[in-house]
């Protein structure tokens, strides 16, 4: 079997992106660093796709942008949650919830 | 006042450097580049070297690019949209206002009581596709729209009085618009998840690739991504860290 990248089920990065903004403001390289942190190295976000995927919450009003200062000193654009991206996150959190447990019991029992 | 912003630093017209949002994105997709390269480096590699894998992290820059600035046109033409409709709506209700004091006949007045009543109802339309049907989900939508137009009838065809009749008939307006949207909604595909959808890609060492809808049903048990010690997968251990 060919080895390639596998693909989560779809709205997971948006999920996981909603879920590292909850903790502040951060830029997209902190976040790509968050998601691969906070999975203690085993997700790994594709750098590049990230940004499509920030402008899309941004525009669907779940996350608002602001240029800032990083800590280098730099010009960086950081995103924070909005009240519409947290009510979202507790939607798509609740689906993982449900799917996730669902699929557990599937494992057991098979 | 932010969104103004926007719009203008966006319709920046002298700018022919190849379109107004360049600028922002390049800046913001370099700064991680940029970011990426100084971590590599402070890990010890070579500048050669960290900026190839800051490069080959990243993927294909300008893909990347031209999705950002699709999606950046997109928005700014809603909100575009959004104020035009929003500024000819504020002509109807002028011209209505004008009519019903100044105008000298009946006819004059009834013309300026449509145009307000029409300006009304499009505002109505407008705050209730902002502000309720894309916040709020489709069962409590649909418990509030039958609420309202159940208050609507009562007043209508209960009520003596010809001012509470005219707000059941209103509230009914309201009921049959907000109930109207919700349909346009969902007889649209929403294409924003699905192209959000398109360009997740999140890896997972070790795992082969699987359809997205067969990810959990034909993937082998010891494909699973890794559990810790509470049984639970990255993707739940992230979402319930530091709770």
């Amino acid at each position: 079997m060919a080895q390639s990248k596998p693909n989560l089920l779809q709205g997971t990065l948006s999920m996981l992106i909603l879920r590292t903004l909850t903790r502040g403001p951060l830029h997209g390289y902190e976040i790509a660093q968050r998601i691969q942190q906070s999975s203690d190295e085993i997700l790994k976000v594709e750098e590049g796709s990230l940004y499509p995927a920030l402008y899309r919450m941004e525009e669907q009003g779940w996350i608002e942008a602001e240029w800032g200062a990083s800590q280098n000193n730099r010009r960086a654009k950081y995103y924070k949650l909005t009240q519409a991206g947290r009510q979202q996150l507790a939607s798509e959190r609740s689906n993982w919830e449900r799917l996730s447990e669902a699929v557990k019991r599937v494992l057991r029992t098979a | 006042m932010k969104e103004i912003k926007s719009i203008l630093r966006n319709l920046n017209l002298f700018d022919r450097s190849g379109g107004p949002y360049e600028h922002e994105i390049e800046e913001e997709l370099r700064f991680h580049l940029d970011m990426r390269a100084h971590d590599n480096l402070s890990a010890g590699m070579t500048p050669e070297e960290a900026r190839a894998d800051a490069v080959r992290r990243f993927g294909d820059y300008e893909i990347v690019k031209e999705a950002c600035r699709e999606i950046s046109k997109e928005k700014l033409e809603g909100v575009m949209n959004t104020k035009a409709i929003k500024g000819i709506i504020w002509v109807i209700l002028g011209l209505g206002l004008f009519l019903q004091i100044a105008g000298r006949n009946e006819d004059n007045s009834n013309a300026g009581l449509g145009f307000i009543l029409i300006a009304v109802l499009a505002r109505l339309f407008i705050f209730l596709k902002e502000q309720m049907v894309d916040r709020i989900d489709s069962r409590t939508n649909k418990g509030i729209i039958w609420f309202i137009l159940g208050c609507g009838l009562m007043l209508r065809f209960f009520s003596g009085h010809h001012a509470i009749m005219n707000v059941g008939i209103f509230l009914i307006i309201i009921g049959v618009l907000w109930r109207v949207l919700i349909f346009l909604r969902k007889t649209q595909p929403d294409q924003q998840r699905i192209k959000t959808a398109e360009q997740i890609m999140i890896s997972i060492p070790g795992v082969d690739t699987i359809a997205p809808e067969h990810y959990f049903i034909e993937q082998p048990l010891s494909q699973v991504p890794p559990h810790d010690q509470q049984g639970r997968t990255p993707v739940e251990r992230l979402i319930s860290d530091e709770e």
